[in-house]
């Protein structure tokens, strides 16, 4: 035991003085054996090379200049920041492989984070997610399945002939030109059916939501609006009833969306949603460009 | 300034010595050439009647050399050390200077004060 403490001594204690400490603490062991025991020598050796450790430690400490109390955090900081900025003047080469890969790390990281939120962290509806699904089409001649390959007449032959599908809705993704008072900004919409809210379980915010009673043709010229378009554009007004100018149309406000809804596209938030029955000038009936989701019916045991 | 002072004085600034350290230095100027780190506390525990830690000795005296107020060598190992020397320390005559500006500064100090009985 006696010689572990001494080499704690010879770990901790200078060189120079190394050797005179440790003829000191056994000169005095020896006279503390005497008088009281080998044990109570050992006792007091190990104590004292303990107490001796600690303070040489403790002085070592105190002279070191990069650890001193003396030196404060923010000099310590601004000491290495230094010494980083002349080693990338010194490695140009070095400083733009640095910034490039972090730039691109920083930017795949947020990408990938941006489609976990989207997908992990705020489901699109309150039905369950393993009944909503997505239509596609695929020709002989192609390998995979198109989503935004089917017309509004597609759209309303699926919904009279499926036995599977409870409800169906087109969505077509379009920008338009947010006109609110003097301020224009451009904002993403969808142009849906009155199945879609209803379809996707999905709660107003304030006022309501569209619905079948307004998708029809020539339907009053009504949308909703998300939450956040509400709090950016409509901020210093009662928003439900409030009219908006979309693409040069006027646009009655008759509902907010939730704040965690933005739609069904995942990486394209949406800011305002029309019934294709009031979206004339925006959206054709004809074109093929449109994507159907679904919700299956329930297959559960009752 | 107060670096002006220090020079006239011959005590440099990081030549300032605490109340410990002045009395390692007394010690020392004390017990010749038997001054090694045991008997230099001894005589300040006898002296003063304080106790003091053996580690407080021996980093004193290694901060004592290091600001050039003592000097160090080794002397032949005595009995019962297991074969190991002892140093003995003495004082430079910076370390001598350093004592008496010491010395003189806290006399002039405590000169018509009663706080303390004359020694």
């Amino acid at each position: 035991m006696k010689a572990l403490f001494s080499a704690l001594i010879g770990l901790v204690v200078p060189a120079w003085v190394r050797e005179s400490v440790l003829g000191d603490l056994e000169e005095e062991f020896h006279r503390t054996e005497q008088r009281g025991g080998r044990r109570a020598a050992l006792r007091w050796y190990a104590r004292e090379a303990v107490s001796l450790s600690a303070r040489y430690a403790i002085e070592r400490w105190h002279r070191n200049p990069d650890v001193s109390p003396q030196r404060s955090l923010k000099d310590r900081l601004m000491t290495d920041l230094k010494q980083a900025l002349r080693n990338l003047r010194r490695s140009p080469g070095f400083a733009i492989v640095a910034v490039t890969t972090l730039a691109v790390g920083i930017a795949v990281t947020l990408s990938v984070y941006a489609l976990i939120d989207a997908v992990l962290f705020r489901p699109l509806s309150s039905v369950e997610p393993d009944r909503l699904v997505r239509l596609g089409t695929r020709t002989a001649s192609s390998q995979s399945a198109s989503r935004f390959a089917f017309s509004y007449s597609d759209y309303v032959d699926l919904r009279s002939r499926s036995q599977t599908l409870t409800s169906i809705t087109p969505t077509a993704l379009t920008p338009l030109v947010l006109r609110v008072g003097e301020s224009t900004s451009e904002i993403l919409s969808e142009i849906i059916s009155g199945d879609y809210f209803p379809m996707l379980h999905v709660t107003t915010g304030q006022g309501r939501l569209l619905g079948p009673s307004d998708d029809y043709p020539g339907a009053a010229p009504v949308a909703v609006i998300s939450h956040r378009a509400a709090q950016r554009h409509l901020a210093d007004r009662e928003p439900v009833g409030a009219t908006i100018v979309l693409s040069s149309r006027p646009f009655t406000v008759v509902g907010v969306a939730p704040p965690e809804f933005g739609g069904t596209f995942i990486g394209a938030p949406v800011d305002a949603w029309l019934t294709v029955g009031s979206a004339d000038g925006f959206f054709r009936r004809d074109w093929r460009t449109t994507r159907l989701s679904a919700c299956c019916r329930d297959s559960r045991p009752a | 300034m107060t670096k002006d002072l220090a020079s006239a004085n011959n005590v440099g600034i990081d030549m300032a010595l605490g109340e410990f350290e002045l009395m390692v230095l007394l010690a020392v100027a004390r017990l010749e050439e038997a001054a090694s780190a045991m008997p230099i506390r001894d005589e300040i525990v006898r002296r003063t009647d304080r106790a003091v830690a053996r580690g407080a000795i021996y980093v004193t005296l290694d901060r004592l050399v290091r600001k050039g107020l003592l000097r160090a060598h080794q002397a032949e190992a005595g009995p019962n050390r297991g074969g190991r020397p002892s140093r003995i320390y003495g004082l430079t005559a910076s370390g001598l200077a350093a004592t008496r500006e010491s010395i003189i500064a806290l006399r002039k100090m405590q000169r018509g004060l009663s706080l303390a009985p004359d020694l």
